[in-house]
């Protein structure tokens, strides 16, 4: 008899910087671990993680450039910045 | 009918003239209207240089005036109203100069019981002002003349006998008439841009000394305590980066986006920034974070660095001091730590990944007295000059001014400040070294009116093409020219409160009592830019001046390069928002009458 077997989720892990933070609980450092259908994106990661797609959002994984539309892969470190800020 | 003194909140009625060729003083009592037209700083800094500079003056005569102004709400108990503007016809830009600083200096100048400085004339010899509340007091300073801002502030602490007493000075960048030079106070807080160090310099004004103790009267102590409450419990959600890490907190975000200013705004992505941005700094080198008056967002960086283990340890507050792993630097807390744009400007945009010089370079500036965004943008621009072969190592006295290379810029620095060397045509800014160097020099240029544009690329921001393009200072990437962010720099608001403009408005009619509404608000402010617009225009400034430098025309990798068409529709525009004439920017005959500006608009002959 076949095992009955999930669906695998892919972890990624989200680190949102600056005055992005404001989305992690008090006194939450972050990153935070997230598990998601295969193909997500970063739009999905952002809506699970509660942070209003409205913010002005960079978005980096594993180091380069993202966009919102960027399929996630298992084990992927997102990062998000607002890039308006400081003087 | 003038309100008797009883009746007044938030100012009093009472400008400071002080006289330095004659040594003397005057009070002026402008009146109620005066500061509900003006409202402080910008206001007050349009009003004053066109009022008592001839058109044509030079920055660094004694015709100049130096105002220091408050704003009204400026030492009211509440988040962000501690903040100051310093003003005068600016040795950099030839027209307006104007510089915003906060921490402690500008309240105290309130509670002493004055609104606002105006400085008047030369001394023949160094001396500082002492302001202890009503009594003026002139100090020589021969003995300060010289000496680093630290030594300075804790000398007249000590020979007045007051360890509360704060200090507004210059160091030896103005006092050498570097054209960037800042005014410092607090040794971390500056009134940065514009050059205004050096017409303090040029009139040999080392320092003014202030103690006040009468709280600002306000008009509705209850509300503003409500607002204060707000900010002080809502820090994690409204203000929690800048509480954290101060600014400087998405500089990775800014060269993933491909926007950040990297070899003299070449590049736009720096692979060092993830080690000189505020989060290399509060994981390597900063003890402590402090705040400026009544302010719980508490934003500002304390960095610390030893040159040996055995010097460093822990601080009083338990924090581990960190070690200049190739022993060549100490940088001294009291100096405060980098704000962005020390970090871009002495960091990303120089190449450099070294959080050590990156430290002791801001270090530096404050000691000696230097705005950081352009004396690291005029090394950028002499760095591109190296690098190109229009400056030698003949001309350099022997330094590689190299990108990536931070101790050369550490030594720049020093030289700069004493005009020594090569320090001598840099101390002039990058626009007038690049007239005297020439050799197409001028292609690398980063300046507006004269003043290095800050660090944020227009190229990357739209937003900020506007404010370099028609800040009345230049190079200014404060967006302050809408009407509505303008407002701030005239009461005495920082800009870092997530204040919406219903709260500002409850502010600024908790503290004055007059209320205060949105129309008034945008009047305000609209007044001040105007001001500012119709003091550089008498100062032979037009629209030519009105564009951006052939560098941002280029392409970045992930960002195009500007077009004359667009930024000429973005000038435009905003003429005709400021009712202004659509293609020249003079402000038309009935909007100087609609903001009541007919007396200070007849000192433009």
């Amino acid at each position: 008899m076949p095992e009955a077997r999930a669906e695998s989720l892919i972890l990624v892990r989200l680190q949102p910087f600056a005055d992005l933070r404001r989305f992690l609980a008090p006194g939450q450092q972050g990153p935070l671990t997230f598990s998601l259908r295969p193909g997500s994106t970063v739009r999905d990661l952002i809506g699970e993680a509660g942070i209003p797609l409205d913010a002005e959002i960079t978005a980096g994984i594993n180091g380069e450039q993202g966009r919102l539309e960027s399929a996630l892969n298992d084990g992927d470190e997102v990062v998000l910045f607002s890039p308006m800020e400081g003087g | 009918m003038e309100l008797r003194p009883l009746e007044r909140f938030g100012y009093w009625n009472k400008i400071l003239h002080v006289d330095l060729t004659a040594r003397s003083v005057s009070v002026e009592e402008p009146g109620d209207a005066f500061f509900r037209t003006y409202g402080g700083g910008r206001g007050l800094i349009g009003h004053y240089l066109l009022k008592h500079v001839p058109a044509g003056a030079d920055p660094l005569g004694p015709n100049n005036v130096l105002v220091l102004a408050p704003g009204v709400l400026t030492g009211a108990p509440v988040p962000g109203a501690g903040r100051h503007s310093v003003g005068a016809k600016s040795p950099l830009n030839g027209g307006f100069g104007e510089a915003e600083s906060g921490g402690f200096w500008g309240a105290e100048l309130k509670r002493a019981g004055w609104d606002a400085i105006v400085v008047h004339g030369a001394s023949a010899t160094p001396v500082y002002l002492w302001i202890n509340e009503g009594a003026v007091e002139f100090r020589d300073a021969a003995h300060l003349w010289g000496k680093v801002t630290g030594e300075v502030e804790e000398a007249i602490q000590a020979e007045l006998g007051d360890p509360r007493i704060r200090v507004a000075q210059i160091g030896p960048a103005g006092e050498n008439l570097v054209r960037f030079a800042n005014v410092v106070n607090e040794l971390n807080e500056v009134a940065g841009r514009t050059g205004m160090g050096a017409v303090m310099g040029s009139k040999k004004l080392k320092a003014i000394a202030v103690r006040g103790r009468t709280p600002v009267k306000l008009a509705d102590q209850a509300a503003l305590l409500a607002i204060s409450k707000w900010v002080s419990s809502t820090v994690d959600q409204v203000h929690r980066g800048f509480h954290e890490y101060g600014t400087g907190g998405a500089m990775q975000g800014k060269s993933l986006e491909g926007g950040i200013p990297a070899f003299n705004y070449r590049n736009g992505s720096f692979e060092g920034t993830d080690k000189v941005d505020a989060i290399a700094i509060k994981d390597e080198v900063r003890v402590d974070m402090t705040a400026c008056f009544a302010c719980s967002v508490r934003c500002k960086k304390v960095v610390q660095i030893e040159m040996r283990e055995e010097e460093a340890g822990v601080t009083r507050k338990g924090v581990k001091i960190a070690v200049d792993p190739k022993h060549r630097y100490r940088v001294d807390p009291k100096y405060g730590g980098p704000e962005y744009e020390s970090l871009a400007s002495l960091g990303t945009n120089l190449g450099v990944d070294d959080i050590v010089t990156v430290c002791k370079s801001n270090e530096l500036c404050n000691a000696l007295g230097m705005d950081t965004i352009s004396a690291g943008s005029t090394i950028a621009w002499a760095m591109e000059a190296y690098e190109k072969g229009a400056l030698t190592p003949e001309d350099t006295d022997g330094v590689k001014l190299e990108f990536r290379d931070g101790d050369a810029v550490v030594e720049m620095l020093g030289k700069i400040a004493r005009r020594e060397g090569i320090g001598d045509l840099l101390a002039e800014g990058s626009q007038r070294a690049s007239e005297k160097l020439g050799l197409g020099s001028d292609a690398y240029l980063t300046t507006v009116k004269g003043m290095e544009m800050a660090m944020h690329d227009p190229r990357h921001m739209p937003v900020m093409r506007a404010s370099y393009l028609l800040a009345p200072t230049g190079g200014d990437h404060m967006r302050q020219t809408s009407d509505k962010n303008g407002l701030r720099n005239q009461v005495g608001m920082c800009h870092f409160l997530a204040y919406d403009d219903d709260q500002m408005e409850q502010i600024i009619n908790a503290v004055t009592g007059w209320g205060v509404d949105r129309a008034e608000m945008v009047a305000t402010a609209h007044r001040g830019l105007t001001l500012a617009r119709l003091f550089n225009m008498r100062e032979g400034k037009t629209r030519a001046d009105d564009r951006l430098p052939r560098r941002f025309f280029e392409d970045l990798p992930k960002h195009k390069g500007l077009t004359e068409e667009e930024l000429a529709k973005i000038v435009t525009d905003y003429y005709i928002e400021q009712g202004w004439n659509p293609e020249t920017g003079r402000p038309t005959r009935e909007t100087i009458a609609t903001l009541g500006l007919e007396a200070d608009a007849a000192a433009l002959v």
